[in-house]
């Protein structure tokens, strides 16, 4: 049995090629129910986000899978994703279970180390329990492969630090005041920037927004959708001297403030600082601003030298989490090679007790009642004792390795057990490529 | 007991420089092992110096500031428990390196030059006199620790305003956090330094029958005491912006310093090494 994923994301297609593949909960629901009708997979999940849809499946031939699953795929959206589509790409085996792992991790995704996925990859597994669509192998995959997200969470710094220009601002905002809900925000100019950075400001708990702007009933608007005050923008150097934060992104050709208007806020604030985060290009401060005592003064560029930074600092995080990742992987291959001997195990214990329970009969006739039970504990704890060291071993059989094959075989035949069709062990596969398996067009041949 | 207190003496900068050691892991790189034994190794420095400084008072029958080096170690084991109550409320371990680095050094000198007093006065077991070499100590500690977080609040401080995003930015805790302690430890080192300058100068009419002397280390302790009641109260009376009030926390521990070490080698007081 082999996990099968087939899939796009960020890297492999652009976004109006993953905008035709995404799936909506019911839509999930919906292919997974077609699948299990189906029976052409064992158990199967599907991992639908904004960067990536993929389509994990468990079967004893993976070409088969491979084929069938991008045909699924294709049925269900308007996309072609025959094997010869150079925007999805196929894992199989070891590489395909590595692949799970990294995604729950954040090391697969855009934005590296971001927190969603983890809850992302766990929805993807509630849909498939709800559709009955997933078993043994695939429901311990994903508690292994969350776990291993948890765990690179916690030991490592791959989610630390601001990543974006707006969550950069609010962390520099941490840095200056210990507790922002003490703090109020002014918002200068209405663009998406701005809003977006104040938005963060407000979740990070600041008391309260006062938005200006030009034309003033925009600034009405976005302060009756965020929760703030609107203000003209004749207003600001009032207001600047009772906030604690101004975020400012407008689209003014020359600076709104200079120094000396500065100097003289500062002289109404009670030595208390003022951040500055202008975003604007050009600046809406003036530059020499900045080298006033009581004023941190932040622009884009430098909002982008800390994400930068960060982004670094996650970076170099990535060994430590690919070492964990191969640790929790070895941990969970452990587990899925003793699923393989775990037939013929089985089958193995009937028959030696089988064994044991005739001969036993066959002898009874020649002990008293009272020996009788003696005899039965007797043969039944020498057994056990053989058997329990034998077990262990069998255990650590792998199937896909040739000589792990080769004993399972011997197994069956030395002991002269019958095989079943689904305890059959599959031919031994070389190891597929590290890269995802991308099928190129006619067209790029 | 000498073999006990020989020990210690050993024992307790070797204790120091672990709790450096494990400070200065966990600033630098975060390490997890540090994370989990910084504050007990903190602790257990604490009661061990805690122990050594009573064997010693028992011992040598006074309490342990009959010499400069022992008032050196009281005033390491004052700034490790002063950090030791700052770190259990802010919960934050990454500004413990600086201060304990303060801690370590006095008590490096003090167990390196400590000997048996050869003679000490009977007014050293003297409630009063007690209680003013203690609140000294207590005042020195106090703006030790101020002055330390003044520092790190200007390293701050220049790193933030000139965009560098490195080690002290990822490191420290807001400048608010500093700010607020650098204020709260001198209030704590200027309060204890009023009640030491107080009953110093009752100990003075009733010893030489004046209220006042020329004396330099008097003197300097006095300026320190115009400095940190500066640094306490500019905030509110004028205004002034916390880079300034770190500076001049800076500037009150510099002239302490300069009166524990440059005044007690240099020029002769009747105040001993206080």
């Amino acid at each position: 049995m082999e996990l099968v994923v087939v899939g796009l994301n960020h890297r492999s297609a652009p976004i109006e090629i993953r905008e035709q593949v995404a799936f909506a909960d019911n839509e999930v629901l919906e292919i997974l129910n077609s699948v299990r009708e189906e029976k052409r997979l064992l158990e199967s999940m599907l991992v639908s986000t904004c960067n990536r849809t993929e389509f994990y499946g468990i079967s004893t031939n993976e070409d088969e899978a491979n084929l069938y699953i991008r045909e699924l795929l294709s049925r269900f959206k308007t996309v072609n994703l025959s094997s010869n589509n150079s925007y999805a790409y196929t894992l199989t085996r070891t590489e395909s279970i590595r692949h799970l792992f990294r995604v729950a991790a954040g090391l697969d995704s855009m934005v590296l180390g971001e927190p969603q996925i983890l809850g992302q990859v766990r929805q993807a597994h509630e849909l498939a329990i709800k559709a009955q669509a997933s078993g043994l192998v695939l429901n311990k995959m994903l508690q292994s492969a969350m776990a291993t997200g948890r765990r690179i969470r916690n030991e490592t710094q791959i989610g630390a630090g601001a990543i974006s220009v707006a969550s950069a601002a609010a962390e520099l905002a941490g840095k200056i005041f210990d507790d922002l809900s003490k703090r109020s925000v002014l918002l200068i100019g209405v663009g998406e920037m701005g809003a977006l950075t104040a938005r963060h400001m407000l979740d990070r708990g600041v008391r309260k927004l006062t938005i200006a702007n030009r034309t003033y009933h925009k600034a009405e608007e976005l302060a009756d959708s965020m929760g703030g005050q609107a203000r003209s923008l004749d207003q600001i150097e009032n207001t600047m001297e009772s906030v604690d934060i101004v975020i400012s992104s407008t689209g003014a050709a020359q600076p709104l403030v200079r120094k000396e208007q500065m100097r003289q806020i500062l002289s109404q604030r009670s030595g208390r600082p003022l951040y500055v985060i202008d975003i604007a290009v050009p600046r809406d401060f003036d530059q020499s601003i900045g080298k006033l005592d009581g004023i941190f003064l932040h622009d884009i560029d430098d909002m982008n030298l800390l994400v930068n930074r960060n982004l670094n600092e996650r970076r170099e995080e990535i060994p430590q989490a690919e070492a964990i990742i191969e640790q929790q992987l070895e941990v969970f291959l452990t587990w899925r090679r003793s699923l393989a001997a775990a037939p013929a195990i089985k089958k193995l214990r009937e028959h030696i007790r089988e064994l044991r329970v005739r001969e036993v009969s066959r002898h009874a006739k020649r002990f008293c009642s009272e020996d009788q039970n003696q005899l039965d504990r007797l043969t039944e704890s020498i057994l056990n004792k053989i058997l329990h060291p034998m077990m262990a071993n069998v255990r650590d059989w792998n199937e896909d390795s040739p000589l792990g094959a080769i004993r399972i075989d011997t197994l069956y035949e030395a002991f002269g057990l019958e095989r079943e069709p689904s305890d059959v062990t599959p031919e031994p596969k070389a190891e597929p490529a590290f890269k995802p398996t991308r099928h190129k067009t006619q067209a790029q041949r | 007991m000498i073999d006990v207190i020989n020990t210690l003496n050993i024992l307790l900068p070797t204790l120091y420089a672990l709790a450096v050691a494990d400070y200065a892991l966990l600033f630098f790189r975060n390490d997890e092992f540090a994370a989990r034994t910084a504050a007990k190794v903190l602790r257990g420095t604490a009661v061990l110096h805690a122990g050594s400084l009573l064997v010693r008072s028992f011992h040598f029958q006074h309490f342990p500031i009959a010499t400069v080096f022992e008032a050196f170690s009281v005033l390491a084991f004052s700034i490790l428990v002063l950090y030791a109550l700052i770190e259990s409320r802010i919960g934050v371990h990454t500004t413990g390196l600086f201060i304990i680095m303060i801690a370590f050094a006095f008590q490096t000198v003090s167990s390196a030059f400590i000997e048996p007093p050869q003679r000490f006065s009977a007014r050293l077991w003297e409630p009063q006199f007690m209680m003013h070499v203690s609140t000294a100590i207590l005042g020195y500690s106090g703006m030790a620790v101020s002055a330390v977080y003044g520092l790190l609040y200007l390293m701050l401080f220049y790193d933030i305003k000139q965009h560098r995003f490195g080690l002290i930015y990822k490191q420290l805790p807001s400048l608010e956090v500093m700010e607020s302690f650098t204020h709260r430890a001198a209030w704590l080192g200027f309060a204890f330094l009023s009640v030491a300058m107080t009953s110093g100068i009752i100990l003075l009419k009733k010893e030489y029958g004046t209220y006042w002397s020329w004396d330099p280390k008097l003197m300097i302790t006095f300026i320190a005491w115009i400095i940190y009641g500066i640094c306490v109260s500019a905030r509110q009376l004028w205004g002034w912006s916390p880079k300034r009030v770190a500076f001049t926390s800076l500037t009150g521990f510099a002239v302490i310093l300069f009166s524990l070490v440059i005044v007690n080698l240099l020029l002769s007081s009747f105040h001993g090494f206080f």
